[in-house]
């Protein structure tokens, strides 16, 4: 069979599935990398299953959301393969990766660095989109089927990956997703400014999801987005205002903008209606 | 009368996150058993009306845990909130006490207080889970939160043995049981590691006190049924033993036991997660059947 390999770390049995870890070298980001993948129990040994890909978010690796979100039930039920990547290259000690839990190591930002040092290692974009898609499909028993979810910064990744791929991951939804990264301090005095660059300002927003849904023209998108109101990075980071404005304005990109009294921004929001998200991926993704 | 320091039941609250319909919190407390501050998870539905009060479940942990990882690794609270049952997750040692030896083994100190009383120096000032878990948590509880009176208790690994010995010691304050691969007879193993440091050598009628096997043959009192489930690729089935547990049921008429053993699953918070819904659809419905606890 073509394709890298990779190479199984751990697998548990969880309802009705394998919840396995998995590790490989990255070519996208020069280092080795660990993903989750839970995989159902086929019923026959031809069978196939859709894939879901989950993104994580600032400070995370491939565990929290396996130990945390309480998805494989649904996905058992639903039977959905779903891969959970790390959130940044590993080990390759850079300097200032490690000084901020909102930039550098666990907050690779799914965008692919154009400044040094980040350049060479910093690719999440290319990771998932390219290189962790076509690893899933040499190795593992998909229909082909794609859709992309994630919470937080995951979130921000899954909607830009989702909406610039829109033929490879067919459906998309998010957990109080960072909707507008460019209009936040974060973004322009952080993250984009030291990935990107203040002179690649111009290449900012295809990293931007509201910024990618105003010039959007692809196939319709229905995007779930749940939102706590009681999250304390709501009108700092999130703007999920943005998000929804920029989507009103587009009739191609349609964005299901739920808000929910009391929920901040933790795993305990994610397990609430993580079943929900399952849901609206798995009508799309077995039809 | 006590005095008002003794009998202190007051709570701080640590932590409070909406999850499913009702509320994960943790409270901090000084404990008179433990004497250090312990930390307690509890989960609570959102109240219907204000007088509205619940049944309550104690979830009792195993080694290396404390009142963390059963919060976010079983995705109980799902199940909690349908059910409107309150869950109630203690820790699993006293905390902050610096003893020597009680970071040398993952079975014993520290995160492994095995809900016993220690009669031992140095331990016997601290590790007092048995009195804590029994004794004083309920009291806490009754004080501080809208509970009916009805107690039930699960437990896993560790917390197994531990909820079979709260349980089957103390039938009417904890009327339903339940255990997820269970700790059975860590008597037959952890003498040396556990029962000798903890209660003394020449002591050997006392560790059956704390040994859920020892306890359910001498168990006299009203019908108690103890619902089990184990996983057959578990690490640990070796050292858990709950095919005793089911031997035990043959020649004590006063003990039932449901042993499901599970294909493929091991030790772990996915096992857990697996079969908690289960678990706590047991207690609900068995809590709903049985008359409210009279204390005073």
């Amino acid at each position: 069979m073509a394709g890298a390999s990779v190479e199984l770390v751990s697998s548990v049995k969880c309802f009705n599935g394998f919840q396995k870890v998995y590790k490989h070298v990255s070519k996208e980001l020069n280092c080795s990398m660990n993903f989750s993948l839970y995989e159902p129990v086929k019923a026959n040994p031809e069978e196939k299953f859709p894939v879901l890909f989950y993104l994580s978010g600032l400070t995370c690796t491939e565990q929290n959301f396996i130990q945390k979100s309480g998805f494989q039930r649904f996905a058992s039920e639903k039977k959905l393969i779903v891969v959970g990547p790390d959130t940044s290259p590993r080990g390759c000690n850079l300097p200032g990766d490690s000084e901020r839990w909102d930039f550098g190591v666990s907050a690779g930002c799914y965008l692919d660095a154009l400044m040094e040092p980040w350049s060479k290692n910093y690719r999440m974009y290319s990771y998932v989109t390219k290189e962790l898609t076509q690893l899933i499909k040499d190795n593992f028993p998909n229909t082909g089927k794609f859709g992309i979810f994630g919470h937080s910064m995951g979130g921000h990744g899954a909607m830009v990956i989702g909406l610039r791929n829109p033929d490879l991951f067919l459906s998309l939804s998010a957990f109080a997703p960072i909707c507008n990264p460019t209009q936040t301090e974060w973004g322009k005095d952080v993250a984009f400014k030291n990935y990107l660059g203040e002179e690649n300002r111009a290449k900012w927003n295809i990293y931007d999801s509201t910024e990618v849904i105003k010039s959007y023209d692809g196939p319709e998108r229905n995007i779930l987005v749940d939102q706590g109101d009681d999250d304390e990075f709501l009108n700092t980071i999130l703007l999920p205002q943005n998000l929804k404005a920029a989507a009103d304005s587009n009739p191609k990109v349609k964005v299901n903008l739920r808000m929910h009294p009391g929920f901040n921004h933790s795993y305990f929001f994610i397990s609430t209606f993580m079943a929900d998200h399952i849901e609206h991926h798995a009508k799309i993704l077995n039809a | 009368t006590s005095s008002v320091v003794e009998d202190n039941t007051k709570v701080e609250l640590v932590s409070s996150d909406k999850c499913f319909n009702g509320y994960q919190k943790i409270y901090k407390h000084w404990s008179k058993e433990t004497k250090c501050t312990m930390k307690f998870s509890i989960y609570i539905p959102l109240q219907l009306h204000a007088e509205e009060k619940f049944n309550a479940i104690f979830f009792l942990s195993g080694v290396m845990c404390n009142e963390q990882n059963f919060i976010f690794k079983t995705g109980f609270q799902r199940y909690a909130s349908d059910e409107r049952i309150i869950f109630i997750g203690p820790d699993t040692s006293p905390r902050n006490v610096d003893l020597p030896g009680d970071r040398d083994s993952w079975v014993f100190g520290r995160s492994a207080g095995w809900y016993l009383d220690s009669t031992c120096e140095p331990w016997r000032t601290n590790y007092r889970m048995y009195s804590y878990i029994t004794r004083e948590l309920p009291e806490i509880i009754r004080q501080n939160f809208p509970i009916t009176g009805k107690f039930g208790m699960c437990g896993h690994s560790m917390g197994g043995n531990g909820a079979i010995v709260c349980s089957l010691r103390n039938p009417t304050l904890f009327q339903t049981l339940s255990v997820l691969a269970p700790s059975c007879n860590p008597t037959s193993w952890g003498d040396e590691l556990i029962y000798i440091p903890y209660l003394g050598a020449e002591n050997r009628e006392l560790w059956k006190q704390y040994d859920a096997l020892e306890v359910a043959k001498a168990y006299k009192g009203p019908p108690k049924k103890i619902l089990a489930d184990c996983g057959s690729e578990d690490e640990y089935l070796h050292l858990l033993l709950p095919d005793k547990l089911t031997e035990v049921a043959l020649v004590n008429r006063n003990v039932e036991v449901e042993l499901h053993m599970r294909e493929e699953y091991n030790h772990s918070y996915f096992f857990v997660a697996s079969f908690i819904e289960k678990h706590i659809k047991y207690h609900a419905k068995a809590l709903g059947t049985v008359n409210e606890n009279v204390t005073c």
